[in-house]
């Protein structure tokens, strides 16, 4: 188990290189001077010299690449262009508001997905079937931004029992939540459903119900936990699904975190802090595919074994 | 195929998505013959009217009649996501042959760039590079489509590492066939399943991302129309018109729902043993 967590790790590091050089190449193409940007409008002549040494931006671009991942090691990711603040400091700002939304909405589908799936896949084509899965197409079709405003004209504008924006109390989570975890339960509730057929036709589940077992057990206990391993694996594209809904949502709701100050930063051109959100989000990423890597290792014994 | 074409016939969600995708197509292809209006005709003093009968789905904030603005936008979306989807084919396909085919470093690196795509959000990379090269049609569609390649890259080697071990390749082999001429046309035949699968659902997300980027005002300008632009433009008087969002999103809705119909359909009659290649 040690050995197969250790080595993931360890895989992960060229991973993270070959982001942060994505990354960075991206940003490197960018319209605009990054010196003057990052020394503001008003800077003298030397101020100028400083920081072009500083970052390097007079060397050759790999040169200036590794100064640049020394610098973010260090935790320096440059100043925002626009309010000269530390790009990590407005992040760190930021961050909260995010991963709170997202909790929720997690949970929020989550608690769909599941017993939807588990639903559809025990009363396989009925009309329960039917009905879930055609909810999860719909879902699935349905873009975040949409579904956003049409809960905002239903609930907000026309019944009037939620606000639209703002972040003060629990009645402003529930909208965005609701849209951002929507559309992730729908795609899950699919694999669910998928999954557990797929389980429910192996021959340790006749056993099971052959000797006398609930179906109720069956399902839940021996079914459920051996569909579990494809299931994690989309569970792994969770905070991908999260970060896109979220930049979306987060803008039509007006919720102050990481998604809005993304797009916000790329209308004003603010590429420092542009750079320092994307990266810190694939390396996030990199880090739930490894959770999942051990997870599936906990799950099943012949992944940690083979 | 015969069993093929029976088996998609069956299904009959798949067919109604085929059906669905074919009137898209129509009212893009015949836009300006069907479209009631030019849709760049202002008419600033009639903005965000109501559905009427001569405009049927009512106007924008400029006056514009939106239904003619969607027959329109179908043609800049749909050729979008089929654009990218080609793209992305395109080099999935040479990406996962080099891959799959020759093996060795010229795998491992190409299976390493794939990962570094796959980890970095999609939908970032793609906003973080409009908004650098510049919003317009050309661009969205082309960065759309090379950073949709890793699905294609990833099944494609796999198909073809278990291809290549049968015995008419080496047969092929044999007869002194070049490694160029046993790809094209002994290999990449036998992968067309899932491929064609995954355009299916390729196409949809094209669609989908497309219309997100166009919304939060990175994708297709003014005064083009795609189905996420138009629903932008409704997007601060969705409160007093709803009508300006809802339409397109419908739009949008309708032509991502009918692709992934068919790409069910398709997985089910193509290879009922395919699973879901969740992107």
């Amino acid at each position: 188990m040690f050995r197969y967590i250790m080595r993931r790790i360890l895989l992960a590091i060229p991973l993270i290189l070959g982001i942060s050089f994505l990354v960075f190449g991206l940003m490197y193409l960018a319209p605009g001077d990054p010196v003057r940007m990052l020394a503001g409008r008003e800077a003298s002549p030397e101020v100028i010299a400083d920081i072009r040494q500083e970052w390097g931006f007079d060397k050759p671009f790999v040169v200036q690449y590794f100064m640049w991942l020394g610098k973010v090691l260090r935790g320096d990711m440059g100043r925002s262009v626009i309010s000269g603040l530390p790009v990590s400091y407005l992040i760190k700002a930021r961050l909260p508001y995010t991963l709170k939304l997202n909790f929720w909405a997690t949970l929020l589908g989550l608690a769909i997905a599941f017993p939807l799936g588990v639903l559809a896949a025990a009363r396989r084509q009925t009309w329960v079937d039917y009905t879930a899965s055609a909810l999860a197409l719909v879902g699935m079709s349905m873009p975040s931004f949409w579904l956003s405003l049409v809960l905002i004209i239903v609930f907000a504008v026309k019944l009037n029992w939620l606000p639209t924006s703002g972040t003060g109390t629990w009645a402003h989570y529930v909208l965005p939540a609701a849209a951002l975890g929507f559309s992730w339960a729908a795609g899950l509730m699919r694999m669910v459903r998928t999954s557990l057929l797929e389980v429910l036709k192996e021959d340790y589940v006749r056993t099971a119900r052959a000797k006398g077992l609930r179906e109720k057990i069956v399902l839940v206990k021996h079914a459920l936990r051996n569909a579990m391993i494809p299931i994690v694996t989309v569970l792994g594209t969770w905070l991908a699904y999260m970060v896109v809904g979220t930049v979306i949502v987060e803008t039509i709701f007006a919720w102050p975190g990481l998604g809005r100050l993304l797009t916000t930063a790329l209308l004003q051109h603010d590429f420092f802090l542009v750079q320092a959100i994307i990266l810190m989000i694939s390396v996030a990423v990199v880090g739930a595919n490894l959770l999942v890597d051990v997870l599936y290792a906990v799950i099943d014994p012949r992944v940690r074994l083979g | 195929m015969p069993s093929f074409m029976s088996r998609l016939r069956q299904h009959r969600l798949a067919a109604a998505g085929a059906v669905v995708l074919l009137v898209l197509v129509a009212a893009a292809l015949f836009a300006p013959w069907l479209a009631p209006h030019d849709p760049e005709e202002v008419h600033p003093e009639a903005g965000l009217r109501g559905p009427s009968w001569q405009y049927p789905l009512g106007q924008d904030p400029l006056g514009r009649c939106i239904l003619s603005r969607i027959l329109y936008g179908a043609r800049v979306s749909l050729s979008v996501g089929f654009l990218a989807g080609v793209i992305s084919l395109a080099v999935g396909v040479v990406m996962g042959s080099l891959a799959g085919y020759f093996g060795g470093w010229v795998a491992l690196v190409v299976m390493r760039l794939a990962e570094v795509f796959m980890t970095v959000p999609q939908f970032l990379l793609i906003i973080a590079a409009v908004a650098i090269v510049g919003p317009s049609f050309t661009s969205v569609l082309v960065i759309i489509g090379l950073s949709s390649w890793t699905g294609y890259a990833r099944v494609l080697r796999g198909e073809i590492m278990s291809i290549k071990q049968q015995p008419f390749v080496e047969a092929a082999r044999a007869y002194g066939a070049s490694d160029w001429r046993i790809l094209v046309h002994h290999v990449l035949p036998n992968c067309l399943s899932p491929l064609i699968v995954m355009v299916t659902l390729n196409v949809a997300s094209a669609i989908l991302l497309e219309s997100s980027l166009s919304f939060l005002g990175f994708g297709i300008q003014e005064p083009q129309a795609s189905w996420g632009s138009i629903l932008s433009q409704g997007r601060s008087f969705f409160q007093s018109a709803p009508h300006v969002a809802t339409f397109p999103g419908l739009a949008i809705m309708l032509a991502v729902l009918a692709f992934n119909l068919l790409g069910d359909g398709l997985r089910d009659a193509l290879d009922p043993k395919l699973v879901e290649q969740g992107e």
